[in-house]
């Protein structure tokens, strides 16, 4: 059913406020091939859609093909073009997050020839998004609150940190560098930087063309995540982020010592 | 084939990379690559360092590998008509539109997948060459049994990096230089977000830069397993870092390939390159995760060495005399050591100055002033001079 919301479960108490709900499809981190998530699932506990969010491996592959062979899945979101191969037979709904690179029309439209839907990107602007919208061949999963990936890494950045100053290590930071915030978050497979701010397109029903619109409440607790999703989020932090400020990348000889 | 890839940022670097032992250069266009602030080449520069390059049988990659956004396809067309007709070997894209533009064009040109795409999987592999592409840029943390197994499955041409800057992030995905400071890391502004520091309200600051790669202890066994090419970061990087780089590789290739390597030899390679880059190295990803020891945990005061002596610019087999351009302050009395692509390194003590008026001095201490060395061993045009710090034994 298109316009749904596809929201991504952060919290296990939301699962039974959801189960009844037919505007929503939840999507599982799918545990052991996601990066940024607090709580990830089994396959065997996922009923819906599923999420596979990190870059593979050729033996990651395997596995991942070994464990969809008993899935009672929906459909997937997957970041690897590795995990089309794997799932191009499977009678499910196949949805590219391409985590920032699918950034134009021209692009999603060839990978929209292998999937049948891209989540766009969180780092264009508003009028980027109504072009793209409106110019790709297949509707579109539309972002609308979610912790923004800024960057992953391999790295288990804050086991290094901790076994560097024999600290005692904890999974979750918040750091800052001058009044721009981040949280981070690692797995045993790596680590991610968000900021603190979530990114909220609040003008997000103008706009037609849309598969599912999609919500990621990483870190939200329950009466949180049930209120942004009633379109709620006066009383948390967010941000319009790249919505309404386009980036720049030629750096004038002034520009140089930020 | 067994390449040894060097970068080039600007023009002076192409004739040192070429004459220093690279096999192929890669460079950025003044558009469309992700070194927006490097000088970087507009066609007729291009042009001419390819005809350079050709006349020497190496080869130029052309980086076309920003993440597009619609407004920035207009002239990408022109632009890859262009380098066809220039005769680039390989444009290096990781965005699907110019992959598919590259092949619609019928360029004549290869095209490398770009590490932003982050390739790790013989599957993904498969999907690049099934559009055309003939050589996949792994992404930097390709560990040795993911090489194997991409080699076996796909055939592909594999490179990878082996020195120089490491992102802490996977390629392509990061934004923190969006996020902090607007400029766009996948279209050629990064800001090098992951080089500074994290305020911890509850503890010491969080670091997060990775110590350089430097692949020196593994390059035998990449060789083994099929690298076919091998690749040094540093498109921003001066004349004497690319020569010294470059220099090091190429020997530590052939003496690879001829089995002449040596343990002393593998140890004043690193010492060499550790020394040039003022930074520490280390393999990072092939043979195991990289853990604290392979990352920095304070702010570095990056000192600027001053090895770098003087670029020769000629020498006199009557005189014994080599002309020199100076680039840092010398004097008589130093341990200098001379290198170049067809001069083995020698060290030498300085006796002899001259200025150009061949007066005798005793210190060089004007930047790029031009002087006389008494020097009895023969050195050639762009040979370079630099501080003794350390011989092979």
């Amino acid at each position: 059913m298109e316009g749904q919301k596809l929201v991504c479960i952060t919290n296990k108490e939301i699962i039974n406020d959801l189960r009844d709900r037919k505007d929503i499809i939840k999507l599982y981190p799918l545990k052991s091939f996601c990066v940024g998530y607090e709580l990830e699932f089994t396959i065997d506990e996922i009923d819906d859609f599923v999420l596979v969010n990190r870059i593979l491996t050729n033996q990651d592959l395997k596995n991942l093909q070994m464990i969809l062979t008993r899935a009672k899945i929906k459909g997937i979101v997957f970041d690897d073009l590795g995990v089309l191969e794997v799932v191009k037979d499977l009678k499910i709904t196949k949805i590219l997050m391409l985590n920032h690179l699918g950034n134009n029309v021209i692009s999603l439209n060839y990978y929209l020839e292998y999937v049948d839907s891209v989540i766009i990107s969180t780092d264009i602007t508003e009028e980027e998004i109504a072009y793209i919208l409106n110019n790709c061949h297949k509707k579109l999963v539309l972002p609308v609150f979610t912790l923004v990936s800024l960057m992953y890494s391999r790295r288990q950045l804050l086991t290094n940190y901790a076994n560097h100053y024999h600290l005692a290590k904890n999974n979750k930071m918040r750091v800052n560098i001058k009044e721009k915030y981040f949280q981070i978050y690692e797995n045993d497979y790596g680590t991610v930087f968000y900021p603190q701010k979530y990114y909220c397109f609040e003008n997000y029903q103008s706009y037609p063309h849309v598969l599912y619109y999609f919500y990621n409440p990483i870190f939200l607790k329950r009466e949180e995540i049930l209120k942004v999703l009633a379109d709620d989020w006066q009383d948390l932090p967010t941000t319009s982020f790249l919505l309404k400020q386009k980036t720049i990348y030629k750096i004038k000889d002034g520009d140089l010592n930020d | 084939m067994i390449e040894l890839l060097a970068p080039v940022g600007r023009k002076e670097n192409v004739y040192f990379a070429l004459h220093y032992g690279a096999d192929a250069i890669y460079l950025g266009g003044q558009d469309f690559s992700l070194r927006a602030n490097a000088q970087n080449f507009s066609l007729p520069e291009i042009k001419e360092t390819v005809i350079l390059a050709h006349e020497l049988g190496k080869k130029v990659y052309v980086a076309v590998n920003i993440v597009f956004h619609d407004e920035d396809f207009l002239h990408l067309k022109e632009y890859l008509r262009s380098l066809d007709e220039i005769g680039v070997d390989a444009i290096i894209a990781s965005d699907i539109a110019v992959v598919k533009l590259a092949q619609e064009l019928a360029c004549k040109f290869a095209v490398h997948l770009s590490t932003q795409a982050s390739t790790l999987n013989s599957n993904a592999v498969k999907f690049w060459q099934k559009l055309g592409v003939k050589r996949v840029v792994l992404a930097r943390e390709a560990q040795r049994e993911d090489i194997i197994a991409i080699k076996k499955d796909t055939g592909i041409e594999v490179e990878c990096f082996i020195h120089g800057a490491m992102c802490t992030s996977f390629s392509g995905k990061c934004i923190l230089s969006n996020y902090m400071t607007n400029r766009d890391s996948n279209r050629g502004g990064c800001a090098q977000i992951c080089r500074w520091n994290f305020t911890n309200p509850d503890g010491p600051d969080l670091t997060i830069t990775p110590k350089d790669l430097n692949m020196v202890p593994f390059i035998a066994d990449m060789i083994d397993i099929g690298v076919n090419s091998f690749k040094i970061e540093g498109r921003m990087r001066s004349i004497y870092y690319v020569a010294t780089v470059i220099l090091v590789y190429r020997r530590l290739i052939d003496q690879i390939l001829n089995h002449t390597l040596t343990t002393d030899a593998c140890t004043y390679y690193l010492n060499v390159l550790n020394r040039c880059a003022n930074r520490d190295s280390a393999p990072q990803f092939y043979d195991k995760l990289p853990t604290e020891k392979e990352q920095y945990f304070i702010t570095r005061e990056e000192v600027t060495n001053k090895d770098f002596l003087g670029l020769v610019l000629d020498y006199d087999e009557k005189t014994k005399l080599v002309y020199l351009e100076q680039r840092n302050y010398f004097k008589v009395g130093d341990e200098v050591q001379f290198f170049g692509p067809n001069t083995e390194t020698f060290s030498v003590k300085i006796t002899e100055i001259y200025d150009e008026d061949k007066n005798k001095i005793t210190v060089a201490r004007h930047p790029q002033m031009k002087c006389y060395l008494k020097l009895d061993q023969r050195v050639q045009k762009y040979d370079m001079m630099r501080l003794k710090i350390f011989s092979l034994k």
